[in-house]
């Protein structure tokens, strides 16, 4: 009886050390480290952009072409099957926030093109309210100023590419072009049929 | 023979209470030493020139305070380097400060980090992060612009996995350190279909060295 007595003695002593060496260290570990989070956040935003660019005619299709004047050319409206005389298409811009986009038409002649760039001219006009007004005077397809490095920049345009108009939209719009191209009525190698293709598109970036 | 079986008795049990005795003053004496041990961090010892051996005990306090509100950009276009690290519109920085109490011998290091909240959109890689420390009036850059680079594990110190530390730091007195934050869209990152958002907060974890 007397020995289960002081085994319990010992046996509470040992726990009661034990408990204090916890108490000791679990001290001592929370005094050494500080932890905390700030109620602040802090956030950046994005505006958001959506351009698309719509083809709403064929591409102009012109057979037995013969070469014709400017007058003549910039007058051409006629658009049935098989025989487009003009093409209308349309940039828009969805922009939130007050970001302003930067963007260009270009043109790119197609491969299979044999009629050199100084025997064909272009024409552009703005389509917006049907008022057909002049952006890019009659031009040699030559003569057009070309994309750099510096437009692809400020547009994304790759470079190599005939300019034919560039702008900005600084809020979300529609803009209606119609391009008009014929062959000058200067160019005399017509002893041979010809084909000239042109590829049009559109390029736009973010301002900085 | 009950006589001396009394005595016999009364013997061991003396022998067990010297026992359990003994036994208790091994261990208070094991205590005793572990006290000493894990408390060197906090108590300073002192050698006086007579010869008088003192035990200080030392005092630490830390303090993270946000000195303004957060940043809130909106309308986040991609900036420069040179163009973000001047951000000084409302709500285009961020100021908190650390303040550390120390009595005694002591050396704290703390790390100051930036917690990515889970509702953020924008990629790690399309945020630029910077950070600057008042010195003698003036900020000056401790954390050049980077990118959201995460902690791919816990810092001894305890900065989080995912976190980005944005600057570590030691002090053994007494002092106040005010620092700046600002973030802004990288100039490589670009302006999708859809708003995105990046959100952090600032973090502090500190420790004493031992």
């Amino acid at each position: 009886m007397k020995e289960n007595n002081n085994s319990k003695q010992i046996l509470l002593s040992v726990l009661g050390v034990a408990i204090l060496v916890v108490a000791v260290v679990g001290v001592s570990f929370a005094a050494f480290s500080y932890s905390k989070t700030g109620e602040k956040v802090n956030t950046i935003t994005t505006g958001s952009i959506v351009m698309s660019y719509n083809e709403t005619t064929n591409g102009i299709n012109l057979v037995d072409a013969l070469p014709i004047s400017d007058a003549q050319g910039m007058a051409l409206s006629g658009n049935t099957a098989g025989h487009e005389e003009y093409f209308d298409f349309n940039v828009s811009a969805t922009i939130t926030g007050s970001t302003t986009i930067n963007y260009v038409i270009t043109a790119t002649k197609e491969a299979d093109s044999d009629i050199p760039d100084t025997g064909v001219k272009v024409y552009l006009t703005s389509m917006d309210a049907e008022a057909d007004s002049q952006i890019l005077a009659p031009t040699l397809v030559s003569d057009l100023e070309q994309t750099d490095g510096t437009d692809t920049t400020k547009t994304g345009a790759p470079a190599d590419q005939y300019k034919l108009y560039e702008d900005t939209f600084a809020a979300s719009n529609t803009r209606a072009y119609r391009l008009r191209m014929w062959i000058d009525q200067n160019y005399s190698s017509l002893g041979t049929s010809g084909t000239y293709k042109l590829r049009v598109n559109v390029y736009g970036a973010a301002a900085a | 023979m009950e006589q001396e079986e009394k005595k016999e008795e009364a013997v061991q049990i003396k022998r067990q209470s010297n026992k359990s005795f003994f036994f208790s003053i091994i261990c208070l004496l094991i205590v005793l030493l572990m006290i000493v041990g894990f408390s060197t961090a906090i108590y300073s010892f002192t050698n006086e020139e007579n010869n008088i051996n003192t035990i200080d005990t030392g005092n630490i306090s830390l303090m993270f305070t946000e000195d303004t509100n957060g940043i809130t950009i909106t309308d986040a276009k991609p900036l420069s380097d040179e163009m973000g690290k001047v951000l000084n519109g409302s709500g285009e920085y961020f100021d908190f400060t650390i303040q550390a109490t120390i009595k005694g011998k002591a050396t704290t290091t703390y790390e100051i980090s930036a917690e990515k909240t889970t509702n953020s959109t924008l990629e790690n890689n399309e945020v630029k992060l910077y950070l600057e420390q008042q010195k003698n009036g003036i900020y000056e850059e401790v954390m050049e612009p980077t990118v959201f680079t995460p902690l791919t594990e816990q810092t001894e110190i305890g900065s989080s996995v995912g976190s980005m530390l944005l600057t570590k730091n030691s002090v053994d007195e007494t002092t106040s350190v005010k620092y700046r934050l600002r973030m802004w869209m990288a100039d490589d990152a670009e302006i999708t279909g859809t708003s995105r958002t990046f959100s952090v907060q600032v973090a502090v974890n500190a420790k004493i060295d031992t």
